[in-house]
């Protein structure tokens, strides 16, 4: 005990006057504080963007008044007025972007059929999408076993290649002490850079400080336990530097990046997606096939669904809004089908790429982190479904004054149903991904202990 | 003599396993990246050719309608996977594949490949393209992190300087080897890419398919060479293996992994894009109230309208020998579309300048010239894109004229019923996509393939002032 | 007379090779024992075997009774060790590194003892403060020393200990050796510098491929002698 004191002393002595080890501290910082500028800066883009949507339905609201300055049909307001889902990031969102760049911050919406308002995407930017965000998960997943790596590869192999191992083993001390001490000093090192990130992050993007800091700081603390435990696994065969550095960059390389490519090849060569095409072609087939199909039989089929509006007035004769929002309603639901395939489809996506990823550390933490964040495709699919209700809400507001053949009142908008969204986060899949990356840490500890074992009877 | 070392380089890469069997994960990851590759170009190119003929066909076979009807019913235009994108997919995931195209509105491209998976695809892509940007590089570096390093290390370098061959002439002689031994991995890999491309085009020969192959090719291979003179830069300015190593993998790290995400996002962030709502309800504004709010759309209508009964000299638009409903339709597209279009070419600009930062690093930054070169041959990046975009929209926009004008002139004023027969719709060409020449790709990424030359005089000159300079020679 | 370090059928095999055969050795308290022999004879596996840092095929090796091989951690509060380079931590001064090395050996001094320890073993007063990174060989042989004098060893283990010294600081070392034999520490060196070994040493052992082949009272023959049996052997 008192030994692993002495050694951390001297660990800190010497780490204070290695520029090199300084040098990878401050850049990690830099990157960090980046990550959180950066993260934070995308969020805020977004927040401007569905800011400014409540200017624009305003203004529609305007311009209905001037075309229906007194009351109107409501058919006429289901087609010239449309409001919006508005799907509000929590500033956990900051921190991992996940896939909110990717997916719409807010659907228009119509009272018209729904299916084709619900794919619809925003203005973005493909080649700032396919290089990434670089927000603080990208920092911790990506760059935080950079740094582990850059600050342990030489565990052993420092003291080897100076000469310093065989006069300290010279001293009454184990080499495992020495090993400890060294592991303590790192863990110490990254534990203090990921708790300051994470703190300045929080206090930056004023993320809630709630379980979900803890579920944070627990998955990246094992994660980097992990790779300081890969570290040493590699260091206990008293290699050379370069050997360490090379096979470290290997593991990260095949962990970080090819492992995750090659699940996410495995994915779409095993369950590509061709439902939502489908999907948009039949139900436009259906909507527009409306107009051709005798006005009785399209009535007879939506009151089925609808029998307290059955007995509304005629629709024969010259065009009629009821009419055309019966065909809508109808075509929505010829392809409900199609949809909750189209959606199961994109979640078993989602789970075989999960159940895949349990090889991949990294990519465990980044499900792990878009889950606390509550920013992966599935928030997104939840995102859907909820517009998908507010539209039945929406019709649940006008299909009254439709049906009921009574005017819209310009006042009216204001009981017009709104819907905010904000993905909660994702506590089931973060649990069970913290204990992936715990069992991957039992694994690697366990490896690194049969390393030292093996290795370390001798010293080479 | 320098032919002795130029051997000698290539004979101890090969006597030494851990390169060997780096360069056959690597071979091993290529062929697995064609294949995948390959895999996914024929289910998507499928699928979309599928699609976009299934989209005619329904256009083909519609009832009898009326023209504003089928205007309404629109077409779709599916971007065909580009033959090449198998090379490398560039931005294909990330773009949409889909636009609904109907009169009045301009919709977005949908169904991109990212909006339909988990956070997993943000990994990146196993293309040939990956491996060669990324992994081909590692294999430069580790093959030649300790070129001089070692030779100092273990004295050799004194011996051979004693028999009088010059330090430039030994990095020359190790530059050469080193080409040869990456040659022997790279070039089978390009002749099995060579045949994967013609496979894919069913073996005919296309020229600009050629042309864009061989581009691709020759930029890899100056990019490799960067790399290695790079290495064996860094080796000689260097005294230990270990420092040669930890700067090589340093330098691999910023340019391949942190500078390209970093400056995307500063691009990003410094230009900000409006969304699509906004851009939406400002071409709404504009078209309704004059692109300032002075020249109102129903000012121009009654305008236009009183213009057609001078013209024809009758009282009342029933009287005229066309169809007004048609006219005043196709003068409301004309005018929102080019709005659209304006805003539109805005937007892209916008991303332009996001991109900007991107495409000039390349001159700090060799991954980033190669990245923009390599889409851009594949077909892939947004420059491409964009041309997709603009080819639905101008055929969006001929098709909504086309039936106005049919409105115009085989339909009745106010009548809003009659249909007409279905063979005159299905007369009308579909939609039919052939991606920009490969001059203009080529012109396009002109800024990259400068950067790319510049670097290889650059790192090759260092080499050669290097070496004339060092008058210490050990 | 009381046995500090002990060699009893001390075996080293890798594999095939024997890398040292069945070496018997006693040394008793305050005395000096050089080992001679060329390079691969098996001075170092010698060595490694009395610090622990590799197990013997058979036999053992003991320090002040206690055997290296069964308790390596224990066997080093007795000895200390001067490797043939002493590389210390460059970015740490003189004193620091003393300091890290004694208080690993269970002993924490106040600074001026540290430098104490530094001036007697001959490291000059205005260096002590300095980066090691700027020591010669010599005056960090004289860290290792001060070390060694800090734990209060009993045996001390030097490999080539003359090696790439000046003539002078060849000397001043010869003498330092001598002072701590008188002060009753054991000094086991393995060496190549037949003058040095014969001047210091009360006993000479000579080795050649793993065994050791003649032990040789110093006192009884001069360098001249000395280097001619040792060549004689080696032709043999």
């Amino acid at each position: 005990m008192k030994q692993l004191r002495i050694l951390l002393h001297f660990e800190w002595l010497n780490f204070k006057t290695e520029k090199s080890l300084v040098a990878f501290c401050l850049l990690m910082l830099l990157s960090g504080f980046y990550g959180i500028f950066s993260g934070h800066y995308e969020l805020k883009k977004q927040r401007n963007k569905i800011a400014g949507l409540e200017q624009i339905y305003q203004a529609n609201i305007r311009e209905m008044g001037e075309k229906f300055p007194d009351s109107a049909d409501a058919g006429d307001i289901g087609y010239y007025h449309s409001a919006f889902a508005k799907n509000h990031p929590d500033n956990w969102a900051a921190l991992a972007i996940g896939q909110r760049d990717v997916s719409p911050a807010y659907l228009k919406i119509r009272l018209l059929a729904v299916q084709n308002q619900l794919y619809n995407s925003e203005n973005t930017n493909p080649l700032k999408l396919a290089t990434g965000s670089f927000d603080l998960s990208f920092v911790m997943v990506f760059l935080l076993p950079l740094f582990i790596i850059a600050i342990s590869f030489n565990l052993l192999s420092a003291e080897k290649e100076q000469g310093t191992l065989r006069l300290l083993l010279a001293q009454p001390l184990k080499l495992s002490t020495l090993f400890l001490a060294k592991i303590i000093f790192r863990f110490l090192l990254i534990a203090a850079m990921v708790i300051l990130l994470s703190i300045t992050a929080l206090l930056w993007t004023g993320a809630a400080p709630d379980l979900r800091a803890l579920y944070w700081l627990l998955a990246i603390l094992l994660y980097a336990i992990f790779w300081l435990g890969t570290s040493c696994a590699i260091a206990a065969l008293q290699r050379s530097s370069a050997f360490n550095a090379i096979s470290l960059l290997g593991v990260w390389l095949m962990l970080a990046v090819i492992a995750p490519v090659l699940i996410n090849a495995a994915t779409d060569i095993s369950k590509p997606v061709q439902e939502g095409l489908q999907l948009t072609m039949v139900q436009r087939e259906a909507v527009h096939g409306g107009w051709d199909k005798p006005k009785a039989e399209t009535m007879d089929r939506f009151f089925k669904h609808y029998p307290q509006y059955s007995n509304t007035g005629s629709v024969e004769g010259a065009f009629k809004w009821k009419w055309y929002y019966a065909f809508q309603e109808l075509g929505d639901r010829s392809v409900e089908t199609l949809y909750k395939a189209y959606r199961q489809k994109m979640l078993d996506r989602l789970s075989l790429a999960s159940n895949l990823s349990v090889v991949s550390p990294p990519a465990k933490l980044q499900e792990v982190l878009n889950g606390i964040a509550g920013t992966e495709l599935q928030q997104h699919l939840d995102f859907i479904a909820g517009t998908k209700a507010y539209h039945d809400r929406l019709k649940a507001f006008y299909y009254p004054y439709l049906y009921q053949d009574r005017a819209f009142q310009h006042a009216d908008f204001a009981k017009e149903p709104q819907y905010s969204f904000t993905a909660a986060p994702d506590y089931t899949k973060s649990a069970s991904g913290i204990l992936v990356l715990l069992a991957a840490n039992v694994l690697v500890s366990l490896l690194a202990i049969f390393m030292f074992k093996t290795n370390t009877k001798e010293l080479k | 003599m320098i032919r002795n070392i130029t051997q000698k380089e290539r004979i101890s890469a090969f006597r030494d396993k851990r390169f060997i069997i780096l360069g056959s994960i690597i071979l091993v990851l290529l062929l697995t990246a064609a294949a995948t590759g390959i895999i996914n170009y024929r289910v998507l190119a499928a699928e979309r050719k599928l699609a976009q003929s299934t989209a005619t066909e329904n256009f083909n076979n519609q009832p009898d309608r009326h023209p504003h009807r089928v205007a309404h019913y629109g077409s779709y235009a599916f971007r065909p996977k580009s033959v090449l994108s198998f090379l490398d997919f560039g931005l294909d995931s990330y773009t949409g594949t889909m636009v609904y195209l109907e009169a009045h509105q301009q919709n977005s491209a949908n169904f991109s490949q990212v909006q339909q998976s988990g956070a997993m695809i943000r990994f990146g892509e196993m293309t040939i393209a990956f491996v060669m940007q990324w992994l081909i590089p590692l294999l430069i570096i580790f093959l030649c992190f300790n070129t001089f390093t070692l030779e100092h290390e273990e004295g050799t370098l004194k011996v051979l300087l004693s028999q009088g061959v010059s330090l430039k002439a030994i990095a020359k002689a190790k530059l050469l080897g080193y080409i040869q031994v990456i040659s022997m991995i790279v070039l089978p890999a390009f002749f099995f890419v060579f045949l994967f491309v013609l496979s894919i085009n069913d073996f005919i020969l296309d020229s600009s398919l050629l042309l864009r192959t061989a581009v691709f090719m020759l930029t890899y291979l100056l990019y490799f060479f960067i790399f290695i003179a790079g290495s064996i830069l860094i080796s000689a300015l260097n005294k230990h293996s270990r420092t040669a190593l930890v700067t090589l993998l340093g330098i691999w790290i910023f340019s391949i992994v942190l500078m390209p995400k970093a400056l995307s996002n500063l691009g990003s962030s410094l230009h900000e894009e409006p969304s699509k709502a906004a851009m939406d309800a400002s071409v709404h504004e504009e078209s309704k109230n004059g692109i300032d709010g002075h020249d109102p759309m129903d000012k121009r209508l009654e305008q236009f309208k009183q213009g057609l009964l001078e013209k024809y000299q009758v009282d009342s638009l029933s009287q005229l020998p066309v169809n007004v409903d048609g006219l005043i339709m196709a003068l409301g597209e004309e005018s929102s579309s080019k709005i659209y279009q304006e805003h539109f070419d805005e937007l892209v600009a916008i991303y332009d300048d996001q991109n900007r930062l991107s495409i000039w690093a390349g001159f700090i930054n060799p991954y980033l010239a190669i990245r923009n070169i390599s889409m851009s041959m594949a077909g892939t990046d947004f420059f491409h894109y964009v041309d997709f975009l603009n080819a639905a929209e101008k055929y969006r926009y001929a098709l909504t004229q086309h039936l106005n004008n049919l409105q115009a002139t085989k339909v009745a004023h106010k009548d809003k019923t009659s249909r007409l027969k279905a063979d005159i719709y299905a007369s009308y060409p579909p939609f039919y996509y052939e991606g920009p020449a490969f001059t203009k790709a080529l012109a396009n990424v002109s800024l990259s393939i400068i950067a790319l030359a510049f670097w290889t005089a650059l790192v090759y000159g260092l080499i050669i002032i290097t070496m004339n300079k060092k008058k210490n020679l050990i | 007379m009381q046995i500090i370090l002990e060699a009893e059928g001390l075996s080293k095999t890798y594999g095939e090779k024997t890398a040292l055969n069945a070496l018997h050795l006693k040394l008793s308290k305050g005395e000096i024992f050089s080992l001679l022999g060329p390079n691969g004879a098996g001075k170092s596996t010698t060595i490694n075997l009395f610090l622990g840092f590799i197990q013997p095929s058979a036999g053992a090796a003991r320090i002040n009774g206690v055997d290296a091989s069964k308790d390596p951690v224990g066997v080093k509060q007795h000895l200390a060790y001067i490797p043939e380079q002493v590389m210390l931590y460059q970015n740490l001064s003189g004193r620091e590194n003393l300091s890290l090395l004694s208080a690993l050996a269970g002993f924490e001094y106040s600074q001026s003892a540290l430098d104490q320890f530094l001036v007697e073993a001959g490291l000059q007063a205005d260096a002590i403060n300095k980066r090691v990174g700027s020591y010669s060989k010599g005056m960090r042989q004289k860290v290792g020393i001060a070390a060694a004098v800090a734990k209060n060893a009993k045996v001390l283990l030097l490999d080539e200990p003359t090696s790439g010294l000046d003539p002078k600081a060849s000397n001043e070392f010869s003498e330092l050796l001598l002072r701590l034999s008188a002060a009753g520490t054991t000094i086991f060196m393995a060496t190549h510098d037949i003058f040095r070994a014969r001047e210091v040493s009360q006993r000479i052992g000579i080795m050649k491929a793993g065994s050791l082949i003649d032990e040789i009272n110093a006192a009884k023959l001069n360098a001249g002698e000395l280097e001619q049996l040792y060549l004689d052997y080696m032709k043999g």
